[in-house]
Formats: structure tokens, sequence, C-alpha cells
């Protein structure tokens, strides 16, 4: 990395040599050497067992590498003091397939609880939910409870809760897993929207026409390695 | 404290109590079982209080006399009393002549021709002049016994009530009793405390069970480790608020059915009852106390071993 790094163009994510290696000598990652700029939409596509999750849990601190290092906004991920990681968390909005929201509170106190944990008044929750709301498409659902809504509208909340903190990245790990293909189409759009505005996606998914649709960078994992890695690129299948 | 600090606070307690509403019976259940514990834990407490106060009562009642040898002069007497009266431990001293002793002993024994007919068999007055001596403490008693005797008025001193054995066996079969009821009230203020501490334990953990799926959104968004703690933290003093609030009403149920407003001399304001009322809001604030203590050690305990945050 010979550029000199400014706030602008300092990589959102950038994995050194990571290795993972469980106790039994499983070697789930395996030398994963790659730099994800601001502003990118990176598919991250793998069969079952590559490594997709474990390099995701990688992104948030959930995981530590047993070799090399993530820097996240140039920032060494691992060197985060362990009481300042919720901090650090913030920074990037989650997605996941099974949605994660909270079931006992409505869809604006589902988003409303991550600006709550950042100690936010009541006043801005009350500004800035609603106006995170309207960009998802969900401002009419707002006092509903998320087993009232649909798959698809459940993943926009989730959505709307990883965009309430303006994070750099967005990691969606197979955000359409669980929806139809009308859903899908609808999440896709959205993320594609959310990353017009410069925010970073990086999604990990089995779905080849949604990565083929996007056409853009596409980075495959197989058995821990990383096997292909190339801008506007198709769903990557090695020859097995 | 900033106002960050205090809004987060407020949250985290106004979750533990939606968590507390939302466990419906569970809650109920923890309440009334760490209630009853808590009320059996101060209800130890006061038996062992009003038993101690009792038999100190009783003590009191139980003067030390000297009796003065025979030829000794009034004059002597006078100083003897003043001196003990001086005595920081003596909270009085009465004189009571060869006459009048012989006058209260007859009249205790009133009705006992033996005891009256063994008195007339005597040409002179039997009995001593005496000094009786009440102490603040009875506890004081051996330390006064060593002083008299090594006083300068010693040698007028005929004997004491105190060194007979029947005397000492009295007083410490007094203090063996106390001592028993003060040993049991610990003891079963202890076993009381533990099932409290259970109780709580075992709400808190299964909160921790039913809401794993929340915990782990709460820190995926950005939650820190004590956020998402505090909420516990709030339904434990919860449960200890209502807890304290069922003990203290037990508490006073037990008191007005066992008789705690018949008159009781040696407890202040003369009964159990108000007794108890005069400090009703101590008593309140130490159960509270206690329960808040338990709760949140149990709470601490189940945090740190089922919550993987």
């Amino acid at each position: 990395m010979a550029t000199k790094m400014t706030p602008q163009n300092v990589p959102v994510l950038y994995f050194e040599n990571v290795t993972k290696v469980y106790d039994d000598s499983n070697i789930v990652l395996n030398d994963i050497d790659l730099v994800i700029e601001q502003g990118e939409f990176v598919s991250l596509v793998g069969p079952s067992g590559a490594g997709k999750s474990t390099l995701i849990k990688m992104i948030y601190a959930e995981e530590t590498p047993t070799n090399g290092r993530v820097f996240f906004m140039g920032r060494d991920v691992n060197e985060i003091p362990r009481k300042h990681l919720p901090f650090y968390r913030r920074n990037i909005g989650a997605i996941f397939q099974d949605f994660k929201l909270l079931p006992q509170k409505t869809v604006f106190e589902n988003v409303a609880y991550a600006l709550e944990v950042d100690g936010k008044s009541g006043a801005e929750i009350a500004e800035e939910v609603p106006e995170v709301l309207d960009l998802v498409g969900l401002i009419d659902k707002a006092t509903h409870f998320p087993h009232a809504l649909s798959g698809g509208e459940q993943q926009r909340v989730a959505i709307a809760r990883a965009l309430i903190h303006r994070p750099k990245l967005i990691v969606a790990d197979e955000p359409t897993g669980n929806l139809d293909p009308y859903a899908t189409a609808e999440i896709m759009q959205l993320l594609l929207e959310i990353n017009k505005y410069h925010t970073t996606v990086l999604l990990a998914t089995h779905n080849k026409g949604i990565v083929d649709r996007i056409g853009k960078r596409v980075i495959a994992l197989e058995n821990g390695s990383l096997v292909h890695d190339q801008e506007k690129s198709k769903y990557f299948l090695s020859d097995r | 404290m900033s106002n960050t600090k205090r809004l987060k606070l407020w949250r985290s307690f106004s979750e533990g109590g939606r968590n507390f509403r939302r466990n419906g019976l569970l809650s109920v259940a923890t309440v009334l079982l760490q209630g009853i514990a808590l009320f059996l834990f101060s209800f130890a407490l006061v038996v062992s209080l009003t038993t101690s106060r009792y038999f100190d009562h009783l003590k009191s009642q139980l003067p030390l006399i000297v009796s003065i040898k025979e030829d000794t002069p009034d004059a002597t007497i006078q100083e003897m009393k003043a001196t003990l009266e001086r005595a920081k431990e003596v909270k009085s001293v009465e004189y009571v002549n060869q006459d009048e002793n012989l006058k209260r002993f007859l009249e205790k024994n009133k009705g006992e021709k033996i005891i009256e007919d063994a008195v007339k068999t005597f040409e002179e007055n039997p009995l001593f002049g005496t000094l009786n001596i009440t102490a603040y403490d009875p506890a004081d008693y051996d330390t006064m016994v060593s002083a008299l005797r090594s006083a300068t008025f010693a040698s007028y001193i005929e004997r004491i009530n105190y060194e007979s054995e029947g005397s000492k066996r009295s007083f410490s079969e007094m203090e063996g009793t106390i001592r028993t009821v003060e040993r049991v009230s610990f003891i079963l203020g202890i076993v009381f405390a533990c099932i409290a501490f259970l109780i709580t334990y075992n709400a808190l953990r299964l909160t921790i069970y039913s809401q794993h799926q929340e915990f782990e959104i709460k820190r995926l968004v950005g939650a820190s480790n004590l956020y998402v703690k505090m909420p516990l933290y709030a339904e434990a003093i919860l449960y200890a608020l209502g807890a304290s609030i069922l003990a203290f009403i037990l508490l006073i149920i037990a008191i007005l059915a066992l008789g705690g407003t018949k008159p009781a001399p040696f407890l202040e304001g003369g009964s159990l009852w108000m007794f108890f009322l005069v400090r009703s809001w101590s008593y309140f604030g130490f159960i509270f106390l206690v329960a808040a203590i338990i709760s949140m050690l149990s709470s601490s305990l189940a945090v740190r071993k089922y919550l993987k945050i």
C-alpha cells in the first residue's frame, strides 16, 4: 500500500495476510489478503464452509485472526480495547439472514434502540428514526411489531437499523436467504441505493442470480483461500 | 453524572421494569419466595433483639446485694454508697438497713408459716443492712464485684449475693439462653438470606436464557456490556423492592398476631408494636438494604456465568 493514506482514500477494510486456525487444526481462513475501498459494492461468494462468516465476524471483532491483521479505516481492529468494541461496532451496519430484530419492540423502537445505546435523547431519536424509516419505505409501519411484518419488511427494518449510525460499512450476511424473489429484489435494490450514497457494502451470498445481476466486484473464497477477486464480475464457480 | 449517562441509566431501569412485567408469573413467584425468606430473616432478628432486651431487663431486676457487717458506722455506709454511685457502671444504689430488710423479707414471704416461725426463733434480727446496687449493664457485675473486694471499705463487706453459686448460676443460665437465641437467629438469618440469594439467581438465569437472542442483537448494534447488563441489575433491584415490601407487611402481621400490642415494659414505647412502629422506616430500610445486596450479588453472579457477551 504505497499511496499515502488520507481520510478520503484509506480503505474501509484491509485484510493483511489473515489466517484463522481453530484448536483442532482446522484452517478456516488461509492467508487472506484483500482490500475494500470506500464506496465499493463487493459480493463475497463461496460454498458453505468456505470461510465467509468467519471473515465477516473478524470485521466486527467477534473473531480474531490467528495470524495477520484486519484494518478498518486504517485501524487495527484487534488492537481496539475490549471496552471500546461497542463504540467500534457502531461504525458497521450488520444485516443477517434471520433479521435479528427485537421481537418485543416495534419497528420504530427496533431502529431507535441503536440510537439509545449511543445515549441519544428522545428528541434526536424522534427526528432521526423517521428519516431512515422513510428511506427504507416503512414509515407507515413504525408502530408495527416484527411478527406483523413480511420477511422483506423485516429485513428493511434491519437495514434501517444498520443505517441509523451512518456507518462506513454495511455487512450483509445472506440478507435474502429467507426471502422470496420479489422481496429479494427489493432488498438488493435498497442496498444498491445505499451504496450510491458512498456507503461501502459487503454482501455475503450464495445467490448466483443476485451476484450476476449486480455485476460488481466479486470475491470468492474456497476452503478458506481467496480464489477469485475481480471487478465487474459474475458469480465465481471453480472447476471441481 | 452527564445527561447522556443519566438518560442511559433511566433507560436501563425502564427496560428492567419491562422485563419484570414481561416475566409475569415468574416475577410474582420470585418476589413471593424472596419476600418470605426476607420475612423469616427479619423475624429471626426481631426475636433475637426482643429476647436480648427482655433478658437484659430481667438481669437489671436482679441487683447486686452487698451485705454490710453489723458494726459498720453509718457514716462509713454513706461514704460507701456515695463512692459506688460515682462509678460509671452503677445506675443506682439503695441502702436498706437491717430493720427494713427484715420488714421486706417478712412482707415478701407473708403467709409462709415456716419462714415466719423460723424468724421468730432468732432473738436478734438475722439479716444485714445492704447496699442494693443496680448496674446499667448486668454484664458488669463481675467487674464490680472485683472492685468491691479490692476497695478500701472491703473489710466492711459481709458478703455479696453474686458470689453465691445459686446467683452465679442464674446469671450464667440467662447469659447462655441469650447467646443461644442470638446464635440460632444468626444461623437462621444466614440460611434465609441464602435462600433469597438462590431465588433471585434462578430468576435472573431464566431471564438471561429467555432473552439470549436479544442480548446478541444488542451487542451487534453497539450496546456496551454495561448497557446490556444494567437492565438485569435493575430487574434484580425491583425483585428486592417487591420482596422487601412483602417482608415488611408480613412482619407487621406477625408482630400484631403474636401479641405485639401487649405491654412489654422492657421495650421503648412499652410494647413490641410501639417499639417497631417508632423504628419502622429503619426496619424497612434495613430489610431493603439486605434484599438489595443479596439481589445485586446474585444477579452479578448470574450475569457473569450465563450472559455471554
